[in-house]
Order: structure tokens, then C-alpha cells, then sequence
């Protein structure tokens, strides 16, 4: 009996042993596959301008089956105008690069590419070669408020969180094709009531070098909340949606709701600029029409688990509180969270969930009396960055940088501005809010760390907000492992 | 006339038979002419015998020759020596006698008297009886089958005079042959091209076709040791072992004595025929006459002009009636196969354990084990083939065509990638087998594996418990455990067909193994024939086990030594049961060591490097629910109690599971190369580690062996009572339920997993390839993956792990190769630069080109848009197409070749082995046979 005993002891002694204590270690391995690095020179950068507005066509406009352009947009162009390149589009001949970075601007009637012809293919693309945006004070009695966004390089794919069908409410999708190959878009349209499954939404003709304005409300009527995600095939697209608001019998803002990133359980929102907040009350409490003049955060879900969000909206200053927010999206669907209480000041917004979503902002702008007014912009996700980036900056209005550092510690960026370079600090989970000057582009140029920046633009208190795109064709240097 | 005989005896190195045989040649009541001894042997014993012999009287003499001499030849030297003198031979007759014979007294008068008697009697010869046992009958003439094959009439029977009333025969055995003198002279004695043991026979035939006869006389009485026919002289006596000897004779007898255009069929056929013959030697589960048979077909092939010196013009039909008939054969074959089967059984008598007989034994069926397996097909049905082939996780469809599948199998250049000259995974060996068995659709079957996983595993199981007990409530709920443990169904839910498929195949393993080495409980074999199907299947269910999961080769060997040492020291079962796994490892174990000098690929597990992560001994064992699987490490807990138990063999059990837990620590320390082909559409990973199940459940299926043995040990009912029910609430039900939420991964559908215009192409006869780019790390990184995909497709029996391990995919090609090639193109391709690109699209072969729908890729995919030598087909499911312009113009040839030597060889002893492990009913047959001969036997007939 001693033996087996004994037996048992020993055995079972070193199974639980073996089983409870004894962990893999990495003794052995073959080797990893071998990854190829390849000095390729870029595809020319292609940068495109939605152009100005549209209103709806008809003696009336009310016509939704044909839409026209109205007033003019502003394109603002910074270029670096390396050597060896050119720029096409800007105007009749192309703009040879000599060294020094040139702001542009340019007045958009349509659709506008610009191109950077690179005839070594060697120099690195992004916004520090060329970055462009447009912005446009409509002010036709059918549109009314500051249209800011991003020209676009053409993609296959987009996701545009923002825009509402309700009420007074006018959400149309404009796709732009530029290149010479026609394209077929497929949609698919996101509410709070979930995936649309309306007829149309897939073979929308994009013809080559043309524009297709597609009004939402086709396929989601009254939707209060949207987000929309646009696929193309064929030629490549730039894709925005035009919101505007029409309060009773006249427009009161508008704005383009450019593309989000891809979607995180972590986003930095910022450039939340609050003004006239007690006037964006006092137009709330005077009419429904205006309930929706308030700060909001939309939420959409792509997957199949709802979201368990904070957001939090900071101040830039000791003297701004900010606020949060602890809520549930459900998956699938998008979801809108009033964020009330924020006074005027600067803010930030960081969003952390349990699920990757797509996020952006509903910034409101009010002015009572005199020349009574309220507008609206959409302030996406910004997207991390420790590569310099440069964001071109209107003529005209005050634009302020927002430059965000959600890291746990503190971190300098450079700023250029024209020749000029000055070092910013920014805190811990703080934000640094720098004037710009109308006319010259400025770049953002971080040390190491991770950071994230909007650019906001106040044109006679109407607002706008531009995120700070990098874009570049594939280049450089590309590694491909080959199976 | 009186006659006159003369005895010729032939010696060979035997002197106390000698001795005898020449004192009883003295005693014969009938007095001998003369008597010659012709004496080959070089022992000085023998030769005082002889000449002890010479000296006792004149008419003795001695003949000494050299030792290479055949016997035709000795006899014909003697009987020529021995005649020497005489002048007529009518009343003469000579008496060839073999040293090892002992006549008795009136043996020769009794011969004398048959070729007095009848002046046609050419040949008379006594009943052959045993030399230590002369009750017993060893022979009493010859003859032949109706084949030619010779047979013995007579083979160690009792003599109780059955087969006094024979007479005429076609031949005779030459001992104690008495034949006329002038016959002699006119035959020419014996033919000396003829083999020994058909030499009797050809002398018989030539005496009937002299229209003389042959007869047996039973009442002369011989006794003879047979010593050559029991192999007790030098093989050269016979040119060869008995059985190469008798397979040669009849190879002369058929090549001499057939008609000379069904001869020179034979002799064409032989090559094939040896392949029949082996195909049948294997079904008979007669292993042991392959090579010699092989050997006798070789020898009769190259020296066919020595058997037609043999031919004569007569016919045999005449002497049809003396052929053995078919009921002889029947009965002598039945004889052969209860002596042999009485053998076997006292055999396992003597070595089978005791088995209790107060336990009453119930098959499987009468267990319910059939309503088991359909509840468990029922739990399954998730599982159940909807579509022809499983998708998702590890798995991938096989080939749409046996023939495609054939050729992927134990080939030795692999068409995957970029190529490799290298052998294939060993185990498609078990997909070409899986395949086989629905050849019209070969995914069918493989598809069905995952199904009718949980019922196989279960009925295994069930069978090796039974090995250990008799008892159905310990062995039922103990088997249901195996086939519910996590590692088991979480393999079954990813598609992880090898690691399935090695489950499944374990328990039958150490059941068959059980079986072949007689151990355990209710474990007899009634024949040898059973005894080589086990050991046959044994060999197989280890080679699939092997090439299954190569992780678990450690284990399968120390099954082997374990095997070896408790079946009493079969060392050379042990290796032929190892063989068909080695044969398929082999080669590719002496390219991982020798060619790609990475010997630790062998252990990697033949499947796509499918995303996973290391894994401690306790996350292995409980799977991935967590809650549920602390189940089954209860039940290990549980099962060490059987340490404690007096039953034999726990503790060895024990350490087993022991090794194969360190087996398990082993294996998931070793990573291994993520990509080759086949993975592109999974998340990108730079290392995967072994599935842990092959090595879990060799803890498991020890750990419930144990606690088998342990159960049934018990003496005590209650006790035994509380632990099973223990067992059915702790284990089954929570074991049950985790494999029921487990989440299925795979799913069911069409086998195409490529875009269909691409499919399409490649069935109507396009060898053109596509290149599928993916974009990996981070967003940041431009860092890119491509696969190049041959028409075959992306199958799992053309995933190459050889491939995956390689030089070829791991290392950067050098400049000019295909690889630094495919991998510029890559580069330009998305960057979109503007760059030519069709001479390297054109090089590579490749008209198709596809970005996979994994994140990232929207900027590959709009670079793609830029390329001007593409054209956008559009969307597909597995990601966006571009056709290569002008790829009708390019030529690309892969001609896959079906054969090679290593293949022939591998496929040639899988077939041998699957003949030998093919049940046969030989044994039920003859017995039937008998017994019909026998209610023959005692039939009255009825009276005219």
C-alpha cells in the first residue's frame, strides 16, 4: 500500500506540476519568410476638390432629380514645389517647383484635380508635397454657412460619419470621379434604425471626369442620424457629403462631412472650438426647428457588439471644463449623444470604447443678434501622426491648429509657418491651440510622438473644420515578402 | 522369372541415420544384388561407417563424390555404377533408397512382389511413415494439381489403414523407390534440369507416358525422416529453403509439362503474375512465401531454356485422372489451416492474460454502441456535409479530381508558389486515401471526416477500453469523454483535419496494437491469418497517426518501444509495424535534415499556417472554454487515483501520459514559419505554433485507459457506482455541453475558393497563375504579401510544408530569380509608378491579379485601378480582380507528372500493407467446406 501510495504522490505530483507550473518556452523555431525591400518610385499624387456647393435643381429648387452648382469655392493649396516637379491643374501650364513651398489659391466653378508630376518619382508624397483644401461661404437663400473640407485623392473606399435626412434637413453625396475610367459605387447607409436595404444602392454610375450628387434622403427618409459607406469600382473616387440645414422657410448651415479614418476603439477629436454657446441656447429654447443646435458626438458601430463608450471632452485651459460621457452604441447602428453644458472655450474630445467605431463631432456655432446665424461643422476622428504634416490655411477668416498629444507624456512639436519655425510643448493628455496666418500653410512637425491635429476655420463666426490629411501614393521604400 | 534388385543408397552427411538405414537394408527379407552407397559427406564418422559397411561383405561397395553434385546427378552416377556388370536388365530392378529412411524387414519383398505381380508396374513405392513416429503416414505418393503444383497425397496422417487401397499414382517420392532397371535405362533416370522436388514427379510423368504405371504398395513400409523437406540438410541440397523449392518445382513442371503455347504464356506472364501472386500471398495472410515465390518466378523467367530441355510431346491429359482432385485440395488446405489455427490458440492460451468470467462480455452493437454513435451524429450536426466541401479556419477543399489529388501525393516537385523540387507532405498519403473513398468527389469524403469525428473517436475508444475492462458502464461513459474533450472538438470546429484526423485514428492504433501484441483483456487471435491483419492495421493506423500529426512522432515511437517490450521482444513486428510510417517520412524527414537542414520542420504540423498562439499545458487541456474545461482536468485529476489501484500497468500508463504532457511543453516551445501558400486570406502572422491536440489526447486516452483499469479493478460495486456517476456528471455532461457552444468555424459549400473566372479558366485548360497581394503590418509600414497561385488552386493537398519551411519561400531570391522577380513586380504594381510591367507579368505567367479583402488593402486596390497593363473584372468574394492584359499570349507549361520512383515505392507497400490488413474468411470458408464434405461422406446411396 506504502508503494502505491508513494506512487501516486510522485505522479500525480509532477502532472500537477507539469500541467499548473511548466510554461512553453521558445526553444526552437524555423526561420520567418524574408521581406524583399523595394526603392519604388510613386504613382503622381492626384489631389481633388469636390468644387462648390450644390443646390437642388428646378425653377424652385426643389427638383431632386438634378442638382446644380452654386457660388464659388476657395481652394487653398500648399506645395512644396520640390525640384523636379510640377504642378498641373492649378491653372493653363503646369507650375515648376524651385525649392521653396508656395500657397496657392485658386477659385473652384467644378470639380478640380491637381497633380504633382514627379519626373524622378523619388520624392516622398504626402500633404509636405501637396495638401489642398476648399472652403465656401454659401450664401444662397437655399444654402446658407461655411462649407469647409479636405480635397480628396482618390480612392475605392470611404466612410462619411455625419449628415441628417429629417426634417429641413438635406444630406447629398457627392462622388467625384477624375480619372478616365468610369466607376460603379455601391453604398451601404447606416441609421439609428440600422443598415438601409432600400433599392439603388448599388451600380451608381460614376462617369470618368464627372461628378454624381446622390440625395440620401432616396434612401433614408427622415433619418436623424447617418453614416454611409461608399465603395467604388473602376475608376477611383473622392466621395463628401453636403449637409445643410433649412430652419422654417431659410437656410441655416451647412457643411461637408468629409471622410473618417478607419474605424478604432480609441479616437482624438480635436478643434472642438465652442463659441456662442448661450445663443445656440437661446436658440434652442426659442423653436423646435433649432433643437439640433447643439454639440453632438455620433457614434456608428460596424460590427455585431454594441459599444461601451466614454468620451470625454477636455478643455485646452485651466479655465475650460469639459465634460463626459459614459454611453452605449448599439452595434450596427448609429447613435447620437447630446454633449450639452460646454461654455465657450477650446476643447478636445477623447473617445475610448470597447469596439471599434467610427466617431465624429457636431461643432455648433450661433449669434443671436445682430445678423442672426447658426452653423455647423463635422469634426472627424484626426488621424495619429509623427510624420511632419502640413495643412494649407485660407485667406480669409481666423483658423486656429488644434494640435492634440493624448499620450501620457508631454511632447514638442515644431510649427512652421511660412519660413518661420516655433516650438509648441504640449502636456500630457493636453491640447495646444495655435492661431494661424491667413495665407500661409502651416506644418505640423512632431518629435517621436504621436500626434493629432484639426485645423478650425471661423469665417465670420460661421465655422469650419479641416482634418489634417496626409496623402500619398504608395512609394518609396515597399516591402513584399513573396509566398 | 525371379527378380533381382540392386539398392542404390544415397548419403549426405547424416551417419546415425546411415548407420541404421544400412543395418536395416542387411535385414530385408528380400536379398539385395548389390548395394551401393553414393556417399557425399566429408565426415570421418561416415566414412567408418562405410567403410565398416565395405568391409562386412563383396557385393557392398562405396561411391564417394564431390558435394555439389545434385541428386539427379549422385543417382544417376550410383545406378550406372551399380549396373555395371549386369547384362540383363529385364529381371533387374533398382531400389534408390535416402539415408535418412529406415525400411522395415519385409518393405522390399513387398516391392518386389507389386513389380512381379504386374509386368506394367514400372515404379513401386512403400508407405512413407515417420522416422520417430511410425503411426504417423508422411507420404504416400505424389501428384500434381490440376495447375501442376505438386501435392502429396498422403501428409502426416494417423495411419489407420485409410489409404491401404491405393495403387496407381502419378508419382512417387524417390526414397525407397523401386523401378525397373530397363526403365530406368529408357527414362534416363532422373531429369537433371529438374529442381529436386520436381524431379519425382517429371519421372512419374515419363513412366505413364511409357504407358507403365506407378503404384504405391502400402503394405511396404518405409519409415522416413523427410530430413530435406524439414529443412535438416544444407539448403543447398534442395538449391534453397523448402518453400523456394517447391515454388521452383512447380515453376518447371508448369514451363515442362503444359501445353507449349500455355507455357510460353506463363513464362510471358510471370512478371505480372508475380504481382498477382504476391496481391494474393497478402490476402491470404501469407507474407512469409512472398519472397520466395518472387525468388522462383525470377529464377524459372531466366532460365526458361533449362525447363523446355524438359518437354516432352505427350499430352498429359491421359493422365488427368490421377491429379489430385479439387475436393483433396479443399480438405488438405482445411487440415493445414485448423493445425495452424490449433497452433495459434494454444499459443494465446498460454500467453493471454486471465480474463474474468463473472464479467459477461457484450459486443458493441449489443452494448448500444450503434444508438451512441447516431446521438453522437445527431450532437454533430453542425458538422453535417451541406455543401461539398468544408471552408474556414484550417480548413481548405482537396483537389476537385482523384487524379489532381493522385498526383499532389508523394510527388516529388511541387508545382505550389514559386515550386519546389521536394517530396509532399507525407500526409496527403491519408488524403489520397480519405479522397479514395468518394473518388467522384474527393472533398465528399474528407468533408464527412469532420462529421462522423465524434462517433469514430467514441467507437475507438470504446473498443481499446474494452481491452482493459468488460464492463459497458465504465467503458461507455469513459469513451464519450475522449470524443467530447476540448482539444478534439475545438480541432473539429477550426477544420484542423490532421489533428481530427489523429485523434480518430489513436485509440484504433493502441487497439490494434493491443490486438497484434496479444495484450490486454479479451484480446485472443484465432488464426496467424488474424494475426497479420492486425499487425497490418496496426502499421497503417501508425503511418496515418505519424504523417497526422508529426508533433506526436516522439509519442508514437515511445509507443513502439513500449510496444516492443511488452509484447515479449517482437522487435521485428515492432519494425514492420513501423514501416509504412517510415517509408512515407522518410523522404521528406532526409530533405528537412539534409537538403533544407531544418530538422525541426519535421515536427511542424502538415497543415496552412493558420493564425495561433502558444499554449500552456492547462490552457491545451481545458480548450478554449474555460468554465467547462476544467472538466477534463478533473477528470485527469480523477484519473491519477488509479495509481493507488493494485491493477497491473497503471504506472506505466501513467508515465506514458507523462511524456506525452512533456511531449506537449516540447512541441509548443518550437514556432514555426507563418505564410507559404494557402494562408494569404488569413490575418498575417510571422510565427504559428502546433495544434496541442495530438499530444492532449494521448494524455487523455492514457489518462481513461487508467482509470479503466482502475474501475474495473474495483471490487467494490458502490464505490465503483459513485465514481462512474461521478464521472457521467462531472465529465460527460460538462464535456458535452463545451463542445456543443464550441463556435464553428468552418462551414460548408462549394469547393471553389478562388475567384470563379480564374477557376474557370484554369478547369478549361489555362496554366496561367494568379498573384494575390494582401497588404500586413501595421498602416503606418508599406509592407506587402503575395502569393502565387497555380491553376490548381489553393488545396490542401497542395500545401506544402516542405514549401512553407523552405529556402525557397523564406529566403530573398537572388537577382534573376523568379522570386526577386515576382517580388519587383509586386513592388510596382503598388506604387502604380507607370513602370512596364507586362515582360515580368508575362515572365511570371501571371493572368490574374487579386487584392484580398483584409484591411488595408483600399489603397492597394486604387493603385491597381493605375496600372495600365490590368484590366478591373471586378468585386468577388475573396477580394478585388484584375485581369493581366494580352495574358492570352503568354505560355506557361506545368506538366505535373503522376509517378515517380519514390511515389511507386511508397504506394507499393501502402497496397501490400492495406491487402495484408483486409480481413479475409478463409478459415469460415474451409471450415464450411468440410463440413459439407463430411455430411457428404455419410450420405447412404440410395439402392437401384
Amino acid at each position: 500500500m506504502f508503494m502505491r501510495i508513494l506512487r501516486f504522490v510522485l505522479v500525480a505530483g509532477v502532472a500537477t506540476a507539469v500541467v499548473v507550473l511548466v510554461a512553453p518556452l521558445n526553444l526552437l523555431s524555423t526561420p520567418k519568410v524574408e521581406s524583399k525591400v523595394h526603392e519604388v518610385s510613386a504613382k503622381n499624387l492626384q489631389i481633388t476638390c469636390t468644387g462648390p456647393t450644390f443646390i437642388a435643381g428646378g425653377k424652385n429648387q426643389t427638383s431632386v432629380s438634378s442638382f446644380k452648382r452654386t457660388g464659388i469655392a476657395s481652394s487653398s493649396i500648399s506645395y512644396s514645389a520640390a525640384i523636379e516637379t510640377s504642378l498641373k491643374g492649378y491653372s493653363g501650364k503646369e507650375l515648376e517647383g524651385y525649392g521653396v513651398r508656395q500657397d496657392i489659391f485658386k477659385k473652384l466653378t467644378k470639380f478640380t484635380s491637381l497633380t504633382v508630376l514627379d519626373a524622378t518619382g523619388k520624392n516622398a508624397q504626402g500633404s509636405s508635397l501637396l495638401t489642398v483644401n476648399q472652403i465656401q461661404l454659401a450664401k444662397n437663400k437655399g444654402i446658407r454657412g461655411l462649407l469647409a473640407a479636405p480635397c480628396l485623392r482618390p480612392q475605392s473606399e470611404f466612410w462619411l460619419i455625419g449628415g441628417s435626412t429629417a426634417i429641413g434637413r438635406e444630406a447629398l453625396l457627392v462622388l467625384t470621379n477624375p480619372t478616365p475610367i468610369d466607376s460603379t459605387v455601391d453604398l451601404e447607409i447606416f441609421t439609428e434604425n440600422g443598415n438601409s436595404t432600400s433599392a439603388g444602392l448599388s451600380g451608381i454610375a460614376v462617369p470618368a471626369n464627372d461628378t454624381t450628387v446622390v440625395p440620401l434622403s432616396s434612401f433614408v427618409l427622415r433619418a436623424e442620424s447617418i453614416a454611409v459607406h461608399v465603395v467604388s469600382r473602376g475608376g477611383s473616387i473622392t466621395a463628401v457629403v453636403q449637409q445643410k440645414a433649412v430652419r422654417g422657410n431659410s437656410a441655416a448651415g451647412a457643411d461637408y462631412v468629409a471622410p473618417s479614418p478607419a474605424s478604432s476603439t480609441r479616437a482624438i477629436l480635436p478643434g472642438i472650438l465652442v463659441r456662442g454657446s448661450k445663443d445656440s441656447a437661446e436658440f434652442r429654447a426659442k423653436a423646435d426647428k433649432y433643437s439640433d443646435v447643439q454639440q453632438l458626438l455620433r457614434v456608428f458601430v460596424p460590427g455585431t457588439k454594441d459599444a461601451t463608450i466614454t468620451f470625454q471632452v477636455l478643455g485646452t485651459t485651466e479655465d475650460t471644463f469639459g465634460t463626459v460621457l459614459s454611453v452605449t452604441a448599439s452595434a450596427g447602428k448609429v447613435t447620437d449623444f447630446e454633449v450639452p453644458g460646454l461654455a465657450d472655450g477650446d476643447y478636445f474630445g477623447i473617445l475610448d470604447s470597447d469596439v471599434e467605431v467610427f466617431s465624429s463631432f457636431r461643432l455648433v456655432r450661433s449669434k443671436t443678434i445682430p445678423g442672426a446665424f447658426t452653423d455647423f461643422s463635422w469634426i472627424n476622428a484626426a488621424e495619429a501622426f509623427v510624420n511632419p504634416r502640413y495643412v494649407a490655411v485660407p485667406k480669409v477668416g481666423i483658423s486656429k491648429l488644434s494640435v492634440t498629444n493624448p499620450g501620457d507624456k508631454p511632447t514638442t512639436v515644431s510649427i512652421r509657418i511660412g519660413g518661420t519655425t516655433v516650438k509648441r510643448t504640449i502636456g500630457s493628455g493636453a491640447t495646444e491651440v495655435i492661431r494661424a496666418t491667413p495665407g500661409l500653410s502651416m506644418g505640423v512637425i512632431p518629435e517621436k510622438i504621436a500626434v493629432y491635429a484639426n485645423l478650425v476655420i471661423d469665417v465670420n463666426g460661421r465655422i469650419g473644420v479641416l482634418p489634417l490629411l496626409d496623402d500619398k501614393n504608395i512609394s518609396g521604400k515597399v516591402e513584399v515578402s513573396v509566398h | 522369372m525371379s527378380m533381382r534388385v540392386v539398392a542404390v543408397v544415397v548419403s549426405n552427411n547424416q551417419p546415425l541415420y546411415l548407420q541404421k538405414n544400412l543395418e536395416a537394408l542387411e535385414k530385408q527379407s528380400f536379398r539385395l544384388e548389390r548395394t551401393l552407397v553414393v556417399d557425399t559427406s566429408s565426415s570421418t564418422e561416415t566414412n567408418s561407417i562405410l567403410d565398416s559397411f565395405v568391409g562386412q561383405s563383396s557385393k557392398h561397395a562405396v561411391l564417394a563424390i564431390q558435394e555439389k553434385a545434385t541428386f539427379a546427378e549422385l543417382s544417376a552416377l550410383a545406378i550406372k555404377q551399380v549396373l555395371e556388370g549386369i547384362e540383363n536388365l529385364d529381371d533387374v530392378a533398382i531400389w534408390l533408397v535416402h539415408d535418412d529412411s529406415l525400411p522395415e524387414v519385409h518393405a522390399l519383398a513387398e516391392l518386389v512382389r507389386a513389380l512381379e505381380l504386374s509386368p506394367l508396374v514400372a515404379i513401386a513405392s512403400p508407405k512413407q511413415l515417420g522416422f520417430d513416429n511410425p503411426k504417423m503416414i508422411v507420404q504416400q505418393g505424389l501428384t500434381v494439381t490440376k495447375s501442376l503444383r505438386p501435392f502429396s497425397l498422403v501428409n502426416d496422417e494417423l495411419d489407420q489403414k485409410q489409404h491401404d487401397w491405393m495403387s496407381d499414382v502419378l508419382a512417387v517420392t524417390s526414397n525407397a523407390m523401386l523401378i525397373r532397371a530397363n526403365v530406368w535405362a529408357d527414362l534416363g533416370g532422373f531429369s537433371l534440369v529438374a529442381p529436386e522436388l520436381a524431379a519425382d514427379i517429371d519421372l512419374g510423368i515419363r513412366t505413364h507416358q511409357l504407358g507403365l504405371r506407378v503404384v504405391v504398395v502400402p503394405t511396404a513400409r518405409v519409415r522416413h525422416a523427410e530430413l530435406s523437406l524439414q529443412g535438416q540438410r544444407g539448403k543447398k541440397w534442395l538449391g534453397g529453403s523448402v518453400k523456394f523449392a517447391m515454388a521452383k518445382a512447380t515453376n518447371h513442371l508448369r514451363l515442362a509439362h503444359f501445353p507449349l503455347f500455355v507455357s510460353f504464356l506463363y513464362w510471358l506472364t510471370l512478371p505480372l503474375l508475380s504481382i498477382v501472386q504476391i496481391a494474393a500471398l497478402l490476402l491470404m495472410k501469407r507474407p512469409d512465401r512472398i519472397l520466395f515465390t518472387l525468388r522462383a518466378n525470377l529464377w524459372a523467367f531466366f532460365t526458361v531454356r533449362a525447363r523446355l530441355r524438359d518437354r516432352h510431346r505427350a499430352s498429359l491429359k491421359a493422365l488427368r485422372p490421377l491429379f489430385a482432385t479439387t475436393t483433396q485440395i479443399k480438405s488438405r488446405s482445411r487440415l493445414a489451416f485448423e493445425l495452424e489455427e490449433q497452433k495459434t490458440n494454444l499459443a494465446s492460451f498460454q500467453e493471454a492474460p486471465n480474463t474474468r468470467s463473472n464479467v459477461l462480455q457484450r459486443s458493441f452493437l449489443a452494448s448500444g454502441g450503434l444508438w451512441v454513435m447516431l446521438g453522437l451524429l445527431v450532437l454533430s450536426f453542425n458538422y453535417f456535409p451541406l455543401g461539398q466541401s468544408a471552408l474556414g479556419g484550417f480548413a481548405l477543399p482537396l483537389s476537385d479530381t482523384w487524379l489532381q489529388l493522385f498526383a499532389n501525393t508523394g510527388t516529388s516537385y511541387q508545382f505550389v508558389g514559386l515550386g519546389i523540387a521536394a517530396p509532399s507532405d507525407p500526409f496527403n498519403w491519408v488524403l489520397l486515401l480519405i479522397g479514395s473513398l468518394t473518388f467522384f468527389a474527393p472533398n465528399l469524403a474528407l468533408s464527412a471526416v469532420l462529421f462522423a469525428a465524434m462517433p469514430l473517436a467514441y467507437f475507438g475508444a470504446w473498443r481499446l477500453l474494452s481491452t482493459v475492462t468488460l464492463r459497458n458502464s465504465v467503458k461507455i461513459p469513459l469513451a464519450l469523454i475522449y470524443c467530447f474533450w476540448p482539444a478534439l472538438t475545438i480541432s473539429q470546429a477550426t477544420g484542423n483535419y490532421p489533428a481530427v484526423i489523429f485523434a480518430v485514428t489513436l485509440p484504433w492504433l493502441l487497439f490494434a496494437l493491443a490486438r497484434a501484441g496479444r495484450l490486454g483483456i479479451a484480446s485472443s487471435i484465432r488464426s496467424s491469418a488474424q494475426g497479420w491483419s492486425w499487425i497490418a492495421a496496426s502499421s497503417l493506423l501508425f503511418a496515418v497517426a505519424a504523417v497526422s500529426a508529426p508533433s506526436a512522432l516522439v509519442l508514437l515511437v515511445t509507443i513502439a518501444i513500449a510496444y516492443a517490450v511488452l509484447s515479449k521482444g517482437r522487435f521485428a513486428t515492432t519494425a514492420f509495424i513501423v514501416l509504412p510510417a517510415a517509408a512515407l517520412i522518410t523522404p521528406y524527414l532526409i530533405y528537412q535534415v539534409l537538403i533544407n537542414k531544418t530538422p525541426v520542420a519535421i515536427l511542424a504540423d502538415p497543415t496552412i499556417s493558420y493564425q495561433s498562439k502558444q499554449q500552456s499545458v492547462l490552457q491545451a487541456l481545458m480548450g478554449q472554454d474555460q468554465l467547462l474545461g476544467w472538466a477534463a482536468v478533473g477528470i485527469l485529476g480523477l484519473a491519477t487515483f488509479a495509481l493507488l489501484s493494485k491493477a497491473k500497468g497503471v504506472v506505466w500508463i501513467w508515465l506514458l501520459a507523462l511524456v506525452a504532457l512533456m511531449n506537449l511543453v516540447f512541441t509548443q516551445s518550437i514556432s514555426f514559419t507563418a505564410g507559404g501558400t494557402g494562408s494569404i486570406f488569413l490575418d498575417a502572422s510571422s510565427a504559428v505554433f502546433n495544434s496541442p491536440t495530438p499530444s492532449v489526447m494521448f494524455v487523455s486516452i492514457l489518462a481513461l485507459s487508467a482509470m479503466g483499469i482502475w474501475l474495473d479493478s474495483l471490487t467494490r460495486v458502490g464505490i465503483r457506482r459513485v465514481i462512474v456517476a461521478l464521472v457521467v456528471l462531472g465529465g460527460v455532461m460538462p464535456l458535452a455541453l463545451s463542445s456543443m457552444l464550441s463556435p464553428t468555424v468552418v462551414s460548408f459549400g462549394d469547393s471553389r475558393n478562388l475567384p470563379a473566372i480564374f477557376v474557370a479558366e484554369s478547369k478549361a485548360g489555362n496554366d496561367l497563375r494568379l498573384l494575390i497581394i494582401s497588404k500586413q503590418g501595421e498602416s503606418e509600414k508599406q509592407e506587402f504579401r503575395a502569393e502565387l497561385v497555380r491553376p490548381s488552386g489553393l488545396r490542401l493537398d497542395s500545401i506544402s510544408t516542405a514549401y512553407r519551411t523552405s529556402s525557397q519561400n523564406i529566403a530573398l531570391g537572388g537577382e534573376g530569380t523568379t522570386k526577386s522577380a515576382v517580388s519587383e513586380l509586386v513592388g510596382n504594381l503598388v506604387s502604380a509608378n507607370g513602370k512596364n510591367l507586362l515582360p515580368a507579368l508575362k515572365e511570371a505567367g501571371i493572368g490574374y491579379v487579386l487584392v484580398t479583402n483584409n484591411t488595408g488593402n483600399a489603397d492597394l486596390a486604387v493603385s491597381l485601378n493605375s496600372v495600365t497593363e490590368l484590366d478591373q473584372v471586378g468585386t468577388t468574394e475573396f477580394g478585388q480582380l484584375w485581369r493581366v492584359k494580352a495574358s492570352e499570349t503568354f505560355k506557361v507549361q506545368d506538366e505535373q507528372t503522376y509517378w515517380s520512383i519514390t511515389k511507386s515505392v511508397q504506394l507499393g507497400i501502402l497496397v501490400c500493407f492495406i491487402l495484408l490488413a483486409l480481413p479475409t474468411y478463409r478459415g469460415r470458408k474451409s471450415r464450411r467446406v468440410v463440413q459439407e464434405l463430411d455430411e457428404d461422406s455419410f450420405q447412404i446411396p440410395e439402392e437401384q
